[in-house]
């Protein structure tokens, strides 16, 4: 399943108690928890503090998970909560602080934090694209194009119908291709 | 098939690999006569690469360092109050005597709770059928002591 290499049931069972023994398995999917919260937050403080508080839950639950489906499986699911979560969070602050300041209605906020953030941290014209796309599409597109998972694994970890996933993707797809051409004539002109 | 039809299995399935081997050709014989499909198809791939491109970036050092400490601490908590447990495990006679102890004291508690509320009751009911002689039964009047 995409990235991450799957780890051990030896090792699981180690780590929950030995730290050294879970660092083996942060060191195996950390780069995974940490790139996935950054291409959803597209902050890097964020993306630290959600990797930190991943692992925490890891650590707290691992004597609980019971290998009835596989670890990858279940830190996808943590990863994307968690991030999820922080995001949510995110954007009620913003909504409160740009309401606050000068009163503007809150409809276009989405599109203004694609501004603010993109005007931050991204020079990579996708990153950009990627922020237009609502939260659900965007998670979607991020585990299938850039994790490499199948229409069955997205399902299994959002917790999804397949039909679900087969419709986020595809408008997903048609929102990034409509964002796309938009860029290239801003660009051009 | 129609346009509408291969433009959307375009955008799913057939993109990503998900797609029976019969409609896989169907598709296939339908994009070889409509540029127009075509060219979404290849706008759809030119996308996809560009979504390769995206920066895996490296996890910096410092972040093991914070969650070891956290964890750390954790496993100190843990075995601070596995260590109380443990004590209390092993002195049996202690940890009984600590129980029935507080066992008694809720049960008092619940018995002089229902003994007080009765003879309060008791002493309302009779307030209010004759409320004089109830303040002289209490042995709370003054004249009693001092005359």
């Amino acid at each position: 399943m995409g990235r991450i290499i799957d780890i051990s049931q030896e090792t699981l069972k180690k780590a929950v108690t030995d730290i050294e023994a879970f660092r083996e398995i942060y060191k195996k999917t950390a780069g995974f928890v940490y790139n996935l919260a950054l291409q959803i937050i597209h902050n890097q403080e964020d993306a630290e503090e959600i990797t930190q508080d991943v692992f925490m839950k890891v650590y707290r639950n691992l004597k609980n998970f019971h290998f009835r489906s596989s670890f990858s499986t279940w830190l996808y699911r943590i990863a994307i909560n968690t991030t999820i979560n922080r995001y949510r969070k995110r954007i009620k602050e913003y909504k409160l602080n740009i309401e606050y300041k000068d009163g503007i209605s809150s409809d276009s906020f989405e599109n203004k934090l694609g501004e603010e953030l993109g005007k931050l941290d991204s020079k990579i014209i996708v990153d950009k694209l990627l922020k237009l796309l609502d939260e659900e599409q965007r998670i979607c597109l991020i585990l299938r194009e850039i994790e490499g998972l199948s229409y069955g694994e997205i399902a299994k970890i959002l917790k999804i119908p397949l039909n679900t996933v087969r419709t986020r993707l595809k408008r997903a797809r048609e929102n990034f291709l409509k964002y796309a051409k938009k860029e290239l004539i801003k660009n051009e002109v | 098939m129609k346009c509408k039809k291969v433009q959307d299995l375009i955008k799913t399935n057939y993109l990503d690999g998900e797609l029976k081997e019969g409609l896989y050709l169907e598709i296939e014989n339908h994009l070889k006569i409509c540029p127009v499909c075509q060219k979404l198809k290849e706008e759809l791939l030119q996308n996809r690469e560009l979504l390769k491109n995206i920066e895996h970036k490296d996890v910096p050092e410092y972040l093991w360092e914070n969650i070891y400490e956290r964890l750390n601490y954790l496993e100190s908590q843990r075995i601070i109050s596995l260590g109380l447990w443990n004590k209390l495990i092993r002195r049996k006679k202690i940890a009984f005597a600590i129980l029935t102890t507080a066992l008694l004291f809720i049960w008092g508690g619940f018995i002089f709770r229902s003994v007080n509320d009765k003879v309060m009751q008791e002493l309302f009911k009779n307030y209010l059928l004759n409320g004089k002689e109830v303040i002289d039964n209490l042995d709370t009047n003054f004249e009693k002591y001092f005359l």
